[in-house]
């Protein structure tokens, strides 16, 4: 649990021990294995997952079939369909594991009961929600002003490794591009020999 | 003010004397179109509630392309939030009004110190960022999703009015085409 305290305090330095205490008691370690689905579509999530090793993606499938990939999350991240834990509705977007996963799962309900009573924990999850909404936000900014070499540029910024750890196939799903648009801009920024 | 009040209690039911708080920090104050609230670079600590009228909040990209990401009118909360949260100028965002606009405004960072101290505003707070969160998830999958035609079907269902209130140039903008491709649009669907 020394990674739920890590996690707790780099949104919040100032919450109380007692209030993370709190929240460890919610707190279950789990192990998955790679393409296992932490969130299936049309299923009606309760639960929140910290990853702490491996790579996960959230991704949704699009009006004409394709698979679009709007996160990638390594290490640290909070996972969930938030808009359907919130509405208690069915979850649009799913997370799969793309490698074997440690996670920490937490109860959404428990969660929100502790946020809204113990005032520290309320101010932990406002923090949360706001990281989240600048990320978002950033996101939905690089979509309409950058193109597919800026944006692609922009991932492997976050996660340098990112070329290891998933398919092409994948982060072409993310960056909104085909596959030959993303080798072709592979091509492109190749160091010439 | 009657119509904030009643946003906020169908949020999130607030005591009085949260209330009585809440009143103490904002004001209600009406500017021209074409005004900006807030612009690149220059810092400011307000959110604002938006009574009536229309405003728009746009980027402007490296290349000075200006890109709109979203169209507010009646009851709407209005605000750079990434720059209020961060306590920084806003990096590429500008929020503009429209047509002529009656807000209530006020300090964000006296009202997080309220929520701070306040259960009651924490809950309607996180309520508040958990809807704006919403909003951004939806905006996300339909540029996924939906194409120019779509999306300006979508605009003219959530904002019936929308035609008379903001001119062409604004909704083009607004869906990131040209004024030429809108009118294109426009003819497609009302050929009938």
């Amino acid at each position: 649990m020394d990674k739920l305290k890590q996690y707790i305090l780099e949104i919040y330095s100032d919450i109380s021990l007692e209030s993370i205490e709190k929240i460890s008691e919610i707190t279950i370690h789990k192990k998955y294995n790679a393409k296992d689905k932490l969130y299936e579509f049309g299923k009606i999530p309760t639960h929140i997952y910290i990853l702490i090793s491996g790579i996960t993606k959230s991704y949704t499938t699009l009006d004409n079939g394709n698979e679009y990939v709007n996160r990638f999350h390594t290490d640290g991240e909070v996972m969930g369909p938030l808009t359907a834990l919130i509405e208690n509705n069915k979850a649009v977007f799913g997370v799969e594991c793309i490698s074997d996963c440690g996670v920490l799962e937490i109860k959404y309900q428990e969660f929100i009961d502790l946020s809204e009573n113990d005032i520290s924990i309320g101010i932990l999850h406002r923090k949360y929600l706001e990281l989240l909404y600048i990320s978002y936000t950033q996101r939905i900014k690089e979509f309409i002003g950058l193109n597919g070499l800026d944006r692609y540029l922009k991932l492997r910024k976050r996660i340098p490794s990112i070329d290891k750890l998933v398919s092409q196939k994948m982060i072409a799903a993310h960056l909104a591009i085909t596959p030959i648009q993303l080798s072709r801009i592979r091509n492109k920024i190749k160091p010439k020999v | 003010m009657k119509t904030f009040i009643e946003r906020i209690n169908n949020t999130h039911p607030i005591s009085e004397n949260s209330l009585n708080e809440l009143q103490k920090l904002v004001e209600i104050k009406t500017y021209p179109p074409n005004y900006k609230l807030v612009e690149p670079g220059k810092f400011s600590d307000k959110a604002y509630y938006l009574l009536k009228g229309v405003a728009k909040s746009y980027c402007t990209t490296q290349k000075g392309k200006k890109v709109n990401s979203a169209l507010y009118t009646d009851n709407s909360y209005i605000a750079e939030l990434t720059s209020l949260i961060l306590g920084v100028p806003s990096s590429i965002s500008t929020l503009e009004t429209i047509t002529t606009c009656t807000v209530i405004e006020g300090s964000y960072s006296k009202y997080i110190k309220l929520t701070e101290t306040h259960k009651d505003l924490s809950i309607l707070h996180r309520k508040n960022l958990e809807n704006f969160y919403i909003i951004l998830q939806k905006q996300d999958l339909d540029l996924a999703n939906l194409n120019a035609t779509e999306r300006y079907l979508k605009l003219i269902k959530d904002e019936p009015k929308i035609e008379t209130l903001i001119t062409q140039k604004n909704i083009a903008a607004h869906l990131g085409i040209t004024q030429v491709q809108l009118s294109r649009i426009k003819k497609e669907i009302y050929k009938f």
